[in-house]
């Protein structure tokens, strides 16, 4: 049905991670840590835009057969991205009193050019 | 533009309020919040929105936060028919539909998964709604459409499908859609029903003079009867006539009862509005809901309101149940029925006649004379009955009369043809008129609705006739509501026979009227 292996689909994700990264370097935001674990999981991106912590979800899709990058981010998802910025500052011993969580959706289809969108402070 | 707003009505019984349906799209979590107290059905209105969008091949938001404001917010908004207003919220919010068409605009329709529209209940009281809070175009499901065109000056759209409607806001050509089904209460039987009763006539009635006489005071009155007898005795046969002897409706009665029967989803469309009195006449088995209105979710008209303007006809009314007799006391008495709920209450129009029938006892055979009683009920049957008979409800009622079998002297003259409804109708009509100009600008037009302080005031009995019923108050033998009843019906019986205020012979034609005693043969008199 998805004719795709698991493998293809890691690849799909990672290749997506990249653009955002590149793309929101080029709008101007620092990277801080990428691929983050700890137990309750893990962040994407996190990154610095002025005094502000980004928490970036990351979402990549092939088609859009199955809904959009956008309708994947759920409240569940997004409480946990919230709890690991937290996880995530402590972890560094630093407190910053602005943390958003963004989410890049890329649309890489198997032709053409991939589409990536920038969606500030969701939720 | 991200932000748009349009228009739908919440109907709370038959008042409807003007909801404006705002909606903000922009970038943040993907999803759908509704906020503004709405109800489970309109919960789930986002759902058959989105999919009636995407399969009208229109674009859904689907990557960004979607706010749909229903305000006022806090009046309790419920029901399917806001479906269309969120749509095309949602779309022009989204840039897909031009603002401009949604000014002085409003929507109602229920949506199909595959963007279609459904047919909706009480579209008449929300378009009158809509009207006087200053909308001029509404948008309605095709089968609604000339319900909602009895509402002056409204142009109406009757629409199949949500491309239809996206299709003319944007001034686009409007596509093909099947047509939409009419209200899924339709009718499965070709029943006859109210027609029956166009067909009978009061010159069908043979004898009865003293009856026929009653009947005509309180068609002219609007007067509440009781009529009690043997079975067989012709009850029903003069209740089922009395409609006929009821004027056409005026504008706002006809207006009214057309919306009860919209908010019923009873109303058929193609009839147009409702010009003649309804004849309601319910089994003693309904339920309170049933007769006063109620129901889960949208209250839904009772029987009392359906008759609204017409006749209720209550027969074996002893053998109603109890709760439902005694909540028969507020439209008795007021004209309208107020239906409380946990949130809200609902008033609801309910000022017809009410016609009262009951037997002398349960199994009807019951007679004073024991020796041709041919009565099978225990003695205690007919005592509850009787009690029942005579309780706070009768005593609601205007007028009394006691219907007997006909006996053998009863044989009628083979020469004398008994009156016609339509002549009687005549004078019916000619003693409404005389109280409608006398009653000018009060808030009721008919006897009797006129309040008894009022009428005490204004148009009081001669001092001979009010003497004759304070004896009756002071003797015990008629209540103040009693009197006040009698009051009314003197009025009712001197404007039949075109006196300009009612003599002591009207005053005692009333009172005999009223405690349900035989007529003397001068007070059958009548106009010619």
């Amino acid at each position: 049905m998805t004719g795709t292996t698991a493998a293809q689909r890691h690849a799909l994700g990672e290749m997506g991670e990249r653009i955002a990264e590149q793309h929101l370097v080029a709008a101007g935001m620092v990277v801080l840590d990428r691929n983050w674990r700890c137990s309750a999981g893990e962040i994407d991106l996190v990154l610095r835009e002025g005094h502000v912590l980004v928490v970036c979800e990351v979402k990549t899709r092939s088609s859009l057969d199955h809904g959009t990058p956008h309708e994947a981010v759920g409240d569940a998802k997004l409480d946990r991205l919230r709890r690991l910025g937290t996880a995530w500052q402590a972890a560094h011993g630093v407190t910053v009193p602005d943390v958003r969580v963004d989410l890049v959706a890329v649309l890489r289809p198997r032709r053409g050019p991939s589409v990536v969108e920038h969606v500030r402070g969701i939720g | 533009m991200a932000v748009s707003t349009t228009r739908a009505v919440s109907l709370n019984g038959a008042v409807g309020h003007l909801v404006d349906v705002q909606t903000d799209v922009s970038p943040g979590q993907a999803g759908l919040t509704l906020v503004g107290r709405p109800d489970s059905m309109l919960n789930e209105a986002p759902d058959r929105c989105r999919m009636a969008v995407v399969n009208s091949g229109l674009t859904w938001p689907a990557t960004k936060r979607i706010t749909v404001l229903l305000s006022p917010a806090d009046l309790v908004k419920r029901g399917t028919h806001f479906d269309l207003a969120v749509a095309v919220s949602v779309l022009a919010a989204d840039g897909s539909v031009p603002v401009e068409p949604l000014e002085a605009t409003a929507f109602i329709g229920e949506l199909t998964l595959d963007g279609n529209l459904r047919a909706v209940a009480g579209a008449l009281p929300m378009v009158l709604a809509a009207a006087e809070r200053g909308i001029r175009r509404v948008f309605v499901p095709e089968p609604q459409a000339r319900e909602a065109a009895m509402v002056p000056d409204m142009e109406v759209f009757g629409m199949r499908s949500l491309a239809q409607v996206v299709a003319e806001l944007r001034g686009e050509e409007v596509p093909e859609a099947p047509p939409v089904a009419p209200m899924s209460g339709a009718r499965l039987l070709s029943w006859r029903g109210e027609d029956r009763l166009e067909e009978t006539d009061m010159s069908d009635l043979l004898g009865m003079e003293d009856v026929r006489f009653a009947v005509e005071v309180a068609a002219a009155g609007g007067h509440h009867l009781l009529l009690s007898g043997p079975k067989g005795s012709g009850k029903t046969s003069v209740a089922e006539r009395i409609p006929g002897l009821l004027p056409d409706l005026t504008r706002s009665e006809s207006l009214e009862l057309t919306a009860v029967h919209s908010l019923a989803g009873i109303l058929d469309p193609s009839a147009g509005m409702l010009v003649r009195p309804p004849f309601s006449a319910p089994h003693h088995d309904a339920s309170k809901a049933s007769l006063i209105g109620g129901g889960s979710g949208a209250v839904r008209p009772g029987e009392v309101s359906r008759a609204h303007a017409g006749v209720l006809f209550l027969d074996e009314f002893p053998l109603f149940r109890s709760d439902v007799i005694e909540a028969l006391r507020q439209p008795l008495e007021s004209g309208d029925v107020t239906i409380a709920r946990q949130e809200e209450s609902v008033t609801l129009p309910a000022r017809g006649m009410v016609v009262l029938a009951c037997n002398p006892c349960p199994c009807g055979e019951w007679t004073k004379d024991q020796r041709s009683s041919r009565c099978q009920c225990a003695p205690r049957a007919v005592r509850d009955y009787q009690m029942r008979a005579t309780g706070p409800v009768a005593d609601r009622v205007d007028i009394v009369r006691n219907l007997r079998a006909l006996r053998r002297g009863d044989r009628p003259d083979p020469l004398s043809v008994p009156e016609s409804s339509a002549s009687i109708r005549a004078r019916v009509e000619e003693a409404r008129l005389r109280q409608a100009d006398r009653f000018g600008r009060e808030s009721w037009r008919l006897n009797a609705h006129a309040p008894g302080p009022a009428l005490r005031e204004r148009w009081p009995l001669p001092p001979r006739g009010q003497r004759l019923l304070d004896d009756q108050v002071y003797g015990g033998a008629l209540s103040r509501r009693g009197a006040t009843r009698v009051h009314r019906v003197a009025w009712t019986v001197a404007d039949l026979r075109r006196l300009s205020s009612p003599g002591i012979a009207e005053v005692e034609t009333a009172l005999c009227l009223r405690t349900g005693d035989p007529l003397l043969v001068a007070m059958l008199e009548r106009v010619s």
